[in-house]
């Protein structure tokens, strides 16, 4: 079947006069999204982002630059030396944010792959059977998604203890209503289609064909929704932080350093204000990323 | 019509008794043991049991939650808080006013900056204006609330001096966290307002209206808004609901004396039955506030109307 396909192509490709091209859909995908300048710019912040936060333990002395205190460098204001300034314990705040990434994106990434191995399979069990079963799911997840997020990720992390592990089970937890909806709205989409029948038909076994036909036709709108879900999980976890309900204190998360530099806030606002810049740009990289991929995937786009 | 309506309220009792039950169990399963905080280690064995008894926390943690739901329902009485030793429903509703003062306020500045913001985008859709407005609506996304907070607290309020940097007194002291939470939902706002005018400039209608010689700002507004309208007040629906749910960390920036903090102090001090009460009730005001929105939803659009209408129809055929 598939040879007479190829030479259908062949003789179409003869007949126009086409050069032999043919783009799978992964590349596709990267030739509409290289065309978009925002989502580029992103994708090149989220890799060296990615970069920063593996080798950040051979970049950096965590005893030293990190934890250690050095007196004699409290407080200063931004220089060339230390170009965020120095925070409380005199440690170089420039060095604390960039080791921060690693906090922040371990944490979002866990997060989300948490929520995404519960919610995907779930979701696209509950859209495929339908019937009960994804009634009562579908109920469950109303009530997961009644409570507001941060309220959901307050409860669960207070009610575990407030570390880095924790927030992570957390905000996994709290994410998965929204990923599960995703899924299961895009599981009804396909799930009707005639190559799904036709799997259907020649006797194809029920796992095989949601494992290797109806979950790659969602991946699109899953693959969008899970970038966006670390952008939102990094914020939800540096608020965290700087209710004191997530990484504790010597760690220099960004939402900790916020909060530790919100005592200082009259004197020394440089404080403040670099974490939060780095948590900004590191979630609108994150958003244009997401932005860019949905526009690169959506069929009804292309041109 | 009616029928939709019940079967909405119908669906948010399991909701309302599910939350309630998974934050009741999670909160007093992982608090431990209440007595501890309160300063029961002097006590002996029986004035501990007794301690407890009058707590009612001898009884299995169903048999709590059946009771305190029932309270709830017969009486609206959420218990009495283990440390402040006040009823929660009267700390919660002494809170209220505030958190809905707050929300109200970001609502209407979220409102004031993005609706225009969206239909300028639309007007002029791929000028460089729109391509801005899009990135800055991006970036309102990507702002940690709290980070904004605080920001604005440094300029407005420590350098320039002229707004509160805390509290809940006067006018004043909303401006700061109002604009803080209604530009985080900016974002969205603005993308509904722009996407749905999008979907109605392009439509047959409009060129109607321009052909008859309509002045622009006649067909924008009177024409294009009118029919744009029902997503953007279901996002407006939507953004107060969050506004009241979501201002647990702005609250906390600008110790705003909300619902929000009153949450965060008690989980501080181990306070578990404000918590559990605070974000039961919490829960219930923003699914009532949301289920209002489809109704009204419903209301306004026609075609969710005709399909019941056809449904009953369909009925009185047979």
């Amino acid at each position: 079947m598939s040879k007479n396909k190829k030479e259908v192509q062949d003789i179409n490709r003869k007949a126009t006069g086409e050069k032999a091209k043919g783009r799978s859909q992964g590349a596709e995908v990267w030739y509409r999204m290289r065309k978009n300048k925002g989502a580029m710019v992103g994708l090149v912040v989220v890799v060296l982002l990615i970069l920063l936060a593996v080798f950040s333990d051979v970049i950096f002395d965590y005893s030293k630059q990190i934890a250690g205190i050095n007196t004699k460098a409290r407080l200063l204001p931004p220089s060339w030396e230390h170009p965020f300034g120095t925070d409380g314990k005199g440690r170089d705040l420039f060095v604390r944010v960039l080791y921060g990434t690693k906090y922040s994106l371990t944490i979002g990434v866990v997060a989300t792959l948490i929520s995404t191995l519960i919610a995907v399979p779930i979701g696209a069990l509950a859209g495929y059977y339908g019937g009960f079963f994804e009634n009562v799911v579908m109920r469950i997840m109303d009530m997961l998604s009644a409570v507001p997020f941060i309220l959901m990720g307050i409860v669960v992390v207070s009610a575990l203890g407030a570390n880095m592990m924790n927030l992570i089970i957390a905000l996994g937890i709290v994410g998965i209503p929204k990923i599960c909806r995703m899924t299961r709205a895009a599981v009804l989409t396909v799930k009707n289609q005639e190559y799904i029948e036709s799997a259907r038909i020649i006797g194809l076994k029920e796992r095989d064909i949601i494992i290797k036909h109806v979950l790659p036709n969602c991946l699109s709108p899953i693959i969008v929704s899970i970038t966006l879900q670390v952008a939102t999980v990094i914020i939800s976890a540096s608020s965290l932080s700087f209710l004191g309900l997530g990484v504790p204190a010597p760690s220099p998360e960004w939402g900790a350093l916020l909060s530790a530099g919100r005592d200082e806030l009259r004197q020394h606002a440089n404080l403040t204000l670099f974490p939060g810049l780095a948590i900004m740009i590191t979630v609108l990289a994150l958003n244009l990323m997401g932005d860019g991929l949905r526009d690169a995937m959506d069929p009804k786009l292309r041109k | 019509m009616h029928k939709y309506i019940l079967k909405r309220i119908l669906m948010l009792i399991p909701v309302i008794f599910g939350v309630s039950l998974l934050v009741f169990c999670i909160m007093n399963v992982a608090s431990g043991d209440v007595t501890a905080v309160m300063g029961a280690e002097e006590l002996d064995a029986q004035q501990l049991y007794e301690l407890k008894e009058s707590l009612g926390l001898n009884d299995p943690l169903l048999v709590r939650y059946v009771k305190y739901m029932w309270n709830l329902i017969t009486k609206g009485d959420l218990g009495t808080g283990y440390i402040s030793k006040e009823p929660v429903m009267s700390l919660f509703l002494n809170r209220f006013p505030n958190t809905l003062k707050l929300a109200l306020g970001s609502t209407l500045v979220c409102v004031i900056l993005s609706i225009p913001l969206g239909i300028y985008s639309a007007v002029h859709h791929g000028s460089i204006a729109d391509n801005v407005a899009m990135v800055g609506a991006l970036l309102g996304l990507s702002i940690p609330n709290f980070w904004l907070g605080l920001v604005l607290i440094v300029i407005f309020a420590l350098r320039l001096g002229w707004l509160p940097s805390e509290g809940a007194v006067g006018f004043k002291s909303i401006i700061l966290p109002a604009i803080t939470i209604g530009t985080g939902f900016m974002a969205s706002m603005t993308r509904v307002t722009r996407s749905s005018m999008l979907d109605v400039i392009r439509s047959d209608y409009l060129r109607t209206a321009r052909a008859k010689g309509a002045p622009e700002r006649q067909v924008i507004y009177k024409h294009a808004l009118k029919n744009a309208l029902i997503p953007i007040i279901t996002s407006i629906g939507e953004t107060f609901a969050t506004a009241l749910g979501g201002a647990v960390v702005t609250e906390a920036v600008f110790s705003w004396p909300g619902v929000g903090r009153l949450i965060i102090d008690s989980i501080r001090s181990r306070d578990t039955m404000v918590v559990v009460g605070c974000i039961i009730m919490k829960t219930i005001v923003i699914s009532v506030i949301l289920l209002i929105v489809d109704i009204l939803y419903a209301f306004v659009d026609p075609r969710i109307k005709s399909h019941y209408a056809r449904a009953r129809k369909a009925k009185i055929d047979e």
